[in-house]
C-alpha cells in the first residue's frame, strides 16, 4: 500500500501536509467503524455474513494498519527529504530571529567559528 | 489480556516516589534530579523484532518541564539521561509538561548516545489515554516506531498517532517503567499512575498431549 500523492503537491511540504490530512481523514475513518463496532452494528450481511467483533478486527488488521503505516512511512521520508532540501536559500542566523541581548556575543562566537572553518580550508 | 505484574520488578525509588500494585504504578513527584524506576531483565536481545506493548496512564500533578519515560527498552542499567550520556541505545514513549502546561507524549531513540524524537505537539493529553507504543521493523530501512493514542480501554476511539523513522536495528535486554530523566532539575515532578501494561508477548505452549496406554 503507498500513497498516491495529487499532481500539485510536487515539494516535500505540501507532501507531508497531503499525508498529515490522509492521517487525521484515517482517523476520523477509525472511530467512525469505531462507534458502529461498539453499538454493535458493524455487519456485513453478505456471503461470508462477517459480524461485529470479526469486522473490528478484520478492519484494524488489513485496512487501518496497513494505511497508517503507508501514511507514516511518507511523514518519515519526506520529513528527512525537507530536513535535508536546499530548495530555499536561508540561514540560521537571518532567517530565524534571534534574541538581542544573546545576540552580541552570539554573533562572535559565530564569526570565530567561520574563521576557523576558513583556516581549515586553507 | 495479560498484565504485568509489576511487584515481579525490580525497583530503584530512594526517594519513595512509587507506590507498586500488580497491575498499577501510582508516581508522586517524580523529579528530574533522581534514578528511579522499575525495571525487568528480559534475557539478551528478548526485545527483537516487532512488538506492541499496551498500557493505561492516567496524569496526576504535573510542573511544567516535568519529564519522564513511561515506558523505555534499553540494554543497560540507567536514567534515560544517563543512558544517553553513556552512549547507550533506547527506546520510550516519554511524558512531557510544556512550558505553555500542554501535556504531551514522545517517542525517544537513542542510538549510541544520539538522540531522536518526536511528540504530540499541541494536543493537551492531560486525561486518561489508552496507549498503543508499536515497532514495525518492515517499514523503512530500520523499522518504524509508533504511539497510537486512544481515550477508550477497546481502542475504539483514536486521538492521536505520531511515528518515528528508526535510525538502527537493535535487540534489547531491559525493559523500564517509569523511568526517570535524570538532568539535574529538582524543580520539575511529574505524577501519574501507569496501569494495566501488556506486553502481548506470546504465551509458551505447554505440550499437552496425552497417550493413553491399554
Amino acid at each position: 500500500m503507498i500513497v498516491s500523492y495529487p499532481l500539485s503537491a510536487t515539494t516535500e511540504a505540501s507532501k507531508l501536509s497531503v499525508c498529515y490530512r490522509l492521517d487525521e481523514q484515517l482517523r476520523e475513518e477509525h472511530n467512525a467503524f469505531g462507534d458502529l463496532y461498539r453499538a454493535g452494528q458493524l455487519v456485513d450481511t453478505g456471503i461470508d455474513a462477517f459480524y461485529n467483533e470479526a469486522l473490528w478486527m478484520d478492519y484494524q488488521r488489513y485496512i487501518f494498519m496497513p494505511k497508517s503505516k503507508a501514511i507514516h512511512f511518507e511523514i518519515g521520508k519526506q520529513i528527512e527529504l525537507a530536513s535535508k532540501s536546499i530548495y530555499w536559500d536561508v540561514a540560521i542566523d537571518v532567517n530565524v530571529a534571534t534574541d538581542p541581548i544573546i545576540y552580541p556575543w552570539y554573533s562572535k562566537v559565530l564569526q570565530r567559528i567561520r574563521d576557523i572553518a576558513k583556516l581549515e580550508v586553507i | 489480556m495479560a498484565f504485568e505484574d509489576f511487584t515481579t520488578y525490580i525497583e530503584t525509588d530512594p526517594n519513595n516516589r512509587f507506590s507498586v500494585a500488580a497491575n498499577a504504578i501510582t508516581v508522586t513527584a517524580l523529579s528530574r534530579d533522581e534514578d528511579a524506576w522499575l525495571i525487568k531483565d528480559r534475557g539478551a536481545g528478548h526485545f527483537s523484532g516487532d512488538f506492541e506493548h499496551l498500557f493505561k496512564y492516567t496524569p496526576a500533578t504535573n510542573t511544567n518541564r516535568a519529564h519522564a519515560d513511561l515506558l523505555s527498552l534499553a540494554n543497560i542499567v540507567d536514567d534515560v539521561n544517563g543512558i544517553d550520556t553513556a552512549a547507550g541505545d533506547l527506546l520510550g514513549v516519554w511524558y512531557f509538561k510544556s512550558d505553555s502546561g500542554v501535556n504531551q507524549y514522545g517517542l525517544y531513540e537513542i542510538v549510541a548516545g544520539t538522540p531522536y524524537q518526536v511528540d504530540t505537539s499541541v494536543t493537551n493529553h492531560s486525561v486518561v489515554r489508552y496507549p498503543k507504543f508499536k515497532r514495525d521493523e518492515g517499514v523503512g530501512t530500520y523499522g518504524t516506531l509508533y504511539l497510537y493514542i486512544y481515550s477508550d480501554e477497546a481502542r475504539t476511539i483514536l486521538i492521536q498517532t505520531i511515528s518515528l523513522t528508526l535510525h538502527e536495528k537493535e535487540d534489547f535486554r531491559y525493559n523500564y517503567v517509569m523511568h526517570s530523566y535524570d538532568d539535574n532539575n529538582a524543580a520539575y515532578t511529574l505524577g501519574g499512575v501507569l496501569e494495566n501494561l501488556d506486553l502481548q508477548e506470546a504465551v509458551a505452549v505447554v505440550n499437552s498431549n496425552f497417550f493413553t496406554f491399554f
